[in-house]
């Protein structure tokens, strides 16, 4: 194994093994359940793409409406590879969606914080979040808004860095590369495009405010924080002209904002809560100490970053320390401006907004991403002062704690049913029934369990369209004529403490052996009675 | 210069003499209120162009004495081998007249004014004889009622008409019309241009006469020679045989409300049309398929020529995986069948709007046929005219009603509207549960007698009942006659057999109602109860005097007016005892009541409660010695046995019930075992309430000494006890206490290796993972 003169690993070793867990992450992500996973936007952007390339173009019926990068995206490696969309979705994407993440963010974090071994240590502590890589493994889009929006904070410094340098011709090529990322980010997605818009501008507001109040680390910069105004505003034109122009059916989002200031009125107005968003989360997991272990890093993280950018802001606005680079200040005002949106999600979340009843839970991995540099190079910091010692005890502790949270995250990930009542796996067995019910069903529907994983498996599975047959979760109506019942339909059934539908008296239509399909007796000439004539 | 002076002053005169007489009103109405003023260009006087000569000219219709038009019209024609034109203006927006500028000697209209009336005339010309060219193509512009509910509220399927929504100068409609040779219009097609997406609007309305009439008028227009302007009207043409002019005017705000069908779809006697909602599609050898009203059809089927049908067929078809079924609303599947609900009513008399009888239909048939229509111009999947009422009565429908207007007169233009078969609850006929939705049928309006069939699939056949002298609907599970606003007779049929076989005289004044009477039609028995006691009358007879369809064309018209006249009226319904009168049996008489009439498979059974002391007159041999108590009485047909037994108190018992204890969330079935401890069937209600809550009701009949195993599923939501509770005919049987558990959780060990896959698949891709890994880590190495 190559070193450095310090006897540690070489630089290059250790980049090498953070992609190897990441990849090792991403295997085990795929392999826990075999490959049969499935989940809600995983889903919805298979069946869009599948319908894409049934279209022939980015517009047609039933396209994603917030943007269409993903689907070409994804709709493009299934043609140049021969694989299905669903495999290219399921199997193949989450590799690259970590691969994406540990370069992107490496990068990037070796821009804010000049160095390797941070930059590193900070992208180790993002496999600890689970909802990140959860966000970055599952089959949409995220992977890609991610990866663009620090691509393009990279290409922003790079273009201050060429800049001051005076060297023209490079910082047109990191600014046009800039726009570029911008530009695709919002084709993929215009509202993570318009949040980093929004972070962006919040960062600029910051900024003027420091050097108005004569902060002197930021009074250095007052150049670049001119600068920075016309790639905010660049950012916003660009981001409105794929709503307005490029892409028309993402200009319909233009109407949530009106909803969502309406909404949040009402909400202020009269404290009345169209939905809890935190009722879900209390059930999903098998007790309080799963419920408390999952969301224990997130809380780590949070609060330690938190006492790091306060100190930090003490520091720079009140003891008027300097010398700090801007890429720093950057991250400082990253920080504040993402935390300030989750901060802002959860009333929304609370309106019960159709497009907002998760914003808090998409904020997040992007605060998480900022929260992480931050909190590394905090801990450095403290690093330093400690005796030779203390630091080898520290490094293991937080060695340690860290493999801790990792595996604790791969859990949460996976939805692992040891410690989670909501699931994202299907059987092969179930997969042959949801096959089969597809392909002779007639007019049916199919109740497949307390939940949607069995629709979303379906989903994937499924290439039929305008099918007049359709499998349905969580309650079962009278209308549901088939019901799907395997161990684990009934296994979750139990751990959701959902009733079971009555089975044992229907017809059993199907059985591979693991599951069997049972339809209602025929007690009217009207149930299975009446073919057409 | 003399010379020149004097052509200078003759042709000023001529000039001044030609704009004399451009100005001067020619043709003007005669009515009073509007004045017609016509400008002919280059001296074209306006008979002369209203009879197809080439040239121009402008009408311009005055309200009283108004200085400004209320509306004006363009006439263009072109020549006798070519097209009339003719652009028909209204007033603009926030004005009342046209404002028309003065231009030296000729009237201009504002620039900016834009026709909302565009018609061609096919010939060339408006008017010749007297007969009026409805040849024409007209596009409307704006919010004009040209189509079918263009103008009214929303109904619960077709949204509101697209008036609304059409800017004032767009184009909502093209209509097409074509006429016999004697200029009777023959068709009308009017199609609906913008698209509305996801809107549920008619986009099609099309009309055709299938007969020509026996006279014919054309009522007077405001403009004889330009005759398609109205004094006032209304969509539908009202009056069979005449045609009032389509374009109808509100004269007050100068603004053209409605363009008027041209060819009648209600007031004609033999039509034949089609009210769609999907559109029409040209090119070459397209099929149509339309939907809702499509078809619609009107009949004379009475020997002599009628201004008014006698037979109406209205449908609401909708085909296999129309996006505009009602029944999607709510859901997102499609239906992947065809289903049409069928209106059939028809009059024992020539056409006269008054109707007598309706079978309405409900099922699901594919329309195979194929139908040209507009002269060809497009082909729609359809039953033909011709055909079509015999394609109702030949299918089998799995849900069937039949009207009967036994007092009074029902008059419409659209067919009987009562109890449409469809309307049973749309889960019924999804196939969603196994209940009907029967309430429709607890009413019905005054005078009409119903009966309803939702259980059996069979052609809607009638046959007349001499029990009560009636038609009726052959396997008809019940019905209702509202005799008065006292009295009605709820009609039943005890055996799910063919006939109607009870009838129940209710009494409903004062919000209380209350049967008065009964009488029963059993195997070779008649049974009725009322004031007058019990009377058992002991007699063969024929539950059917014959059966017969509803007419479908002229002779079976004629055969069924014959052959159901003297059935008209049939007994008297107020006195049931009345209807015994016809059978001449041996007769059990008393002062009692009668319960549990049971119509069995063997015969029949019934409990008779005596009143008073008076003894029962007996003349049915073998039927035994009926006393003061309550007895059941049975009957078999097959071996004529009567069999006389004291009425039980309890004889209903319930023994062990199984299971004692469940899972939470998980089903189970909770069997009860219902014993019959009486040597008669008992019959009546079981109900199984869990937990206060009603978890099962049936009706049951326990044969004699027989045990039912009810089975009721019930699923525990939480871990504790519950208490059953069964209950017969309304009064506690017996109660148990059920325990239900939680399962737990399985190990998260188990759970684990439960998930995980083969073995064989993942190592397969680990060893491809590990292998991709080393080869890039060799690869790096190599390159340091």
């Amino acid at each position: 194994m190559h070193q450095t003169s310090s006897n540690r690993l070489h630089p290059k070793v250790e980049t090498m093994a953070l992609i190897v867990i990441g990849f090792l992450y991403a295997a085990y992500f795929v392999l826990r359940y075999g490959g049969l996973w499935a989940e809600n936007d995983t889903a919805v952007f298979t069946q869009v793409t599948r319908s894409m390339l049934q279209a022939k173009s980015v517009l047609f019926a039933g396209q994603y409406t917030h943007g269409f990068g993903y689907p070409t995206w994804l709709g493009t490696l299934s043609l140049l590879t021969g694989l299905n969309v669903s495999v290219m979705n399921t199997i193949i994407m989450p590799f690259i969606g970590v691969i994406l993440l540990l370069v992107t963010a490496f990068v990037a974090y070796h821009t804010f914080l000049k160095s390797s071994r941070l930059a590193m240590l900070s992208v180790l502590l993002l496999f600890a979040v689970p909802d990140l890589m959860f966000t970055v493994l599952r089959g949409n889009h995220e992977k890609l808004n991610i990866a663009l929006m620090l691509m393009a904070l990279v290409a922003l410094f790079r273009s201050f860095e060429v800049v001051y340098e005076g060297n023209w011709r490079a910082a047109t090529a990191w600014i046009m590369l800039f726009y570029t990322f911008a530009f695709i980010n919002a084709t993929v997605n215009d509202y993570f495009a318009s949040t980093f818009a929004v972070a962006s501008t919040i960062t600029l507001i910051a900024g003027a405010f420091l050097i108005n109040r004569n902060v002197p680390a930021a009074a250095r910069y007052r150049g670049q924080i001119v600068r920075l105004t016309s790639y905010v505003g660049a950012t916003w034109l660009l981001v409105w002209w794929v709503m307005l122009y490029v892409f028309p059916p993402a200009g319909h989002d233009f109407q949530l904002l009106h909803g969502a200031i309406t909404k949040i009125t009402n909400l202020f107005l009269t404290l009345h809560t169209s939905s809890n968003p935190y009722s879900a989360p209390a059930s999903q997991w098998s007790g309080y100490v799963a419920q408390f272990l999952v969301a224990s890093f997130r809380w780590v993280l949070f609060l330690l970053s938190l006492l790091v950018w306060v100190q930090e802001i003490w520091r720079l606005v009140i003891k008027k320390q300097q010398h700090r680079t801007l890429e720093h200040l950057f991250l400082l005002s990253l920080y504040g401006a993402f935390g300030f949106l989750v901060a802002i999600a959860i009333p929304m979340d609370f309106t019960g907004m159709n497009a907002g009843t998760n914003l808090e839970v998409r904020n997040f991995p992007y605060f998480a991403l900022m929260a992480s540099p931050l909190l590394v190079w905090g801990l450095a910091q403290g690093y330093r002062r400690l005796s030779l010692v203390s630091r080898r005890k520290f490094a293991a502790i937080t060695g340690g704690l860290l493999s801790l949270f990792i595996l604790i995250g791969l859990f949460k990930s996976t939805l692992d049913p040891a410690i989670s009542n909501q699931w994202m796996f299907y059987t092969p067995a179930e997969k042959e029934s949801l096959t089969a019910f597809d392909r002779h069903s007639i007019d049916a529907t199919l109740w497949s369990g307390p939940d949607n994983r069995l629709v979303y498996a379906n989903a994937m599975l499924s290439s039929s369209t305008g099918t007049s047959s359709q499998v349905t979760g969580y309650h079962y109506a009278s209308s549901d004529k088939d019901i799907l019942i395997s161990p684990e339909v009934i296994e979750n059934s139990m751990v959701q403490h959902k009733n079971i539908p009555p089975y044992q008296q229907r017809n059993c239509i199907y059985d591979n052996g693991q599951a069997q399909i049972y339809r209602t007796v025929p007690q009217t000439l009207f149930q299975n009675g009446l073919p057409p004539q | 210069m003399g010379r020149m002076f004097y052509k200078m002053a003759a042709a000023s005169l001529l000039t001044s003499l030609a704009i004399l007489s451009i100005q001067h009103p020619v043709d003007a109405s005669q009515t009073p209120g509007i004045r017609v003023s016509y400008i002919g260009l280059q001296d074209v006087p306006f008979r002369s162009l209203a009879e197809g000569t080439a040239g121009s000219g402008e009408i311009f219709y005055y309200v009283k004495h108004n200085t400004q038009p209320s509306l004006a019209v363009k006439l263009k024609n072109l020549g006798r081998v070519s097209n009339a034109y003719a652009y028909v203006y209204e007033a603009p927006p926030g004005h009342t007249t046209i404002p028309l500028k003065r231009d030296g000697n000729q009237l201009l209209l504002p620039s900016t004014l834009k026709p909302s009336l565009v018609i061609t005339a096919q010939g060339g010309y408006w008017v010749r004889h007297g007969i009026p060219n409805y040849n024409l193509s007209v596009k409307v512009f704006g919010p004009i009622y040209a189509l079918w509910e263009g103008g009214l509220p929303t109904n619960k399927v077709i949204h509101p008409g697209p008036l609304k929504n059409v800017g004032s100068h767009e184009l909502l409609a093209t209509i097409q019309t074509h006429t016999s040779a004697s200029g009777v219009p023959l068709w009308d097609l009017r199609q609906l241009v913008p698209s509305f997406p996801g809107e549920g609007v008619y986009r099609v309305n099309y009309a055709q006469r299938e007969s020509a009439p026996s006279s014919w008028t054309f009522a007077p227009s405001v403009s004889p020679l330009w005759p398609y302007v109205a004094f006032s009207g209304h969509f539908l043409q009202s009056t069979p045989n005449v045609l009032t002019p389509p374009i109808v005017v509100n004269w007050a705000t100068g603004k053209i409300t409605r363009f008027s069908e041209v060819v009648s779809v209600r007031s004609q006697a033999n039509g034949y049309d089609f009210y769609s909602i999907s559109p029409l599609k040209t090119g070459n050898h397209v099929i149509n398929k339309l939907d809702f009203e499509s078809p619609w059809g009107f009949y004379n089927l009475s020997p002599t020529p009628k201004a008014y049908p006698n037979l109406i067929i209205r449908t609401q078809h909708f085909y296999s995986n129309d996006p505009w079924s009602p029944s999607l609303l709510g859901k997102t599947l499609l239906i992947n069948k065809p289903e049409e609900n069928v209106r059939y009513s028809w009059a024992d008399h020539p056409g006269n709007n008054n109707f007598d009888f309706k079978v309405d239909v409900f099922g699901f048939h594919s329309y195979t046929d194929h139908v040209a229509i507009a002269g060809g111009r497009f082909v729609v999947q359809a039953p033909s005219y011709h055909q079509y009422p015999s394609w109702v009565l030949s299918h089998q429908w799995p849900s069937t009603t039949f009207i009967d207007v036994q007092s009074g007169h029902y008059a419409t233009t659209e067919g009987i509207y009562t109890w449409p078969a469809q309307n049973i609850g749309t889960g019924y006929w999804m196939g969603w549960t196994a209940t009907p939705n029967l309430s429709m049928f607890r009413s019905i309006p005054q005078g009409l007698r119903g009966e309803y069939r939702v259980n059996s699939n069979h052609r809607p056949r009638l046959y007349v009942s001499p029990v009560d002298g009636r038609l009726h609907l052959l396997y008809a599970q019940g019905g209702l006659w509202n005799i008065n606003h006292q009295y009605s007779l709820v009609e039943r049929n005890l055996n799910q057999g063919k006939y109607i076989n009870a009838w129940e005289l209710v009494d409903t004044l004062k919000g209380h109602p209350h049967v008065v009477s009964q009488l029963y039609a059993l195997p070779d028995a008649l049974l009725y109860q009322g004031p007058h006691g019990v009377i058992l009358d002991h007699v063969a007879y024929s539950p059917s005097a014959f059966t017969i369809m509803p007419p479908d064309s002229k002779s079976t018209w004629s055969h069924f007016v014959n052959a159901v006249s003297g059935y008209r009226t049939g007994n008297d319904p107020l006195h049931l005892s009345q209807w015994l009168n016809h059978y001449f049996g041996s007769e059990l008489l008393g002062q009692g009541t009668i319960q549990s009439v049971l119509d069995t498979n063997t015969g029949f059974q019934f409990t008779l409660i005596p009143h008073g002391t008076a003894p029962w007159t007996n003349q049915i041999p073998g039927l035994g010695v009926v006393g003061r108590h309550p007895v059941v009485i049975s009957y078999n047909q097959h071996t004529q046995r009567w069999s006389v037994a004291p009425l039980m108190s309890d004889p209903i018992s319930v023994s062990k019930i199984m299971p004692n204890s469940a899972q939470a969330n998980i089903p189970t079935t909770v069997t009860i075992p219902v014993t019959n401890h009486a040597n008669y069937i008992a019959s009546g209600t079981v109900k199984v309430m869990i937990n206060g809550r009603q978890q099962s009701s049936q009706t049951a009949q326990i044969m004699p000494h027989g045990t039912d195993i009810l089975s009721v599923p019930w699923t525990p939501t939480h871990a504790g006890t519950s208490k059953l509770v069964v209950q017969w005919n309304g009064v506690k049987l017996a109660s148990n206490v059920l325990s239900s558990s939680v399962v737990p959780r399985t190990g998260p060990q188990k759970l684990w290796t439960d998930s995980s896959p083969s073995m064989e698949e993942a190592l397969i891709v680990l060893l491809l993972v590990i292998v991709i890994s080393g080869s890039g880590f060799w690869i790096w190495r190599r390159t340091l």
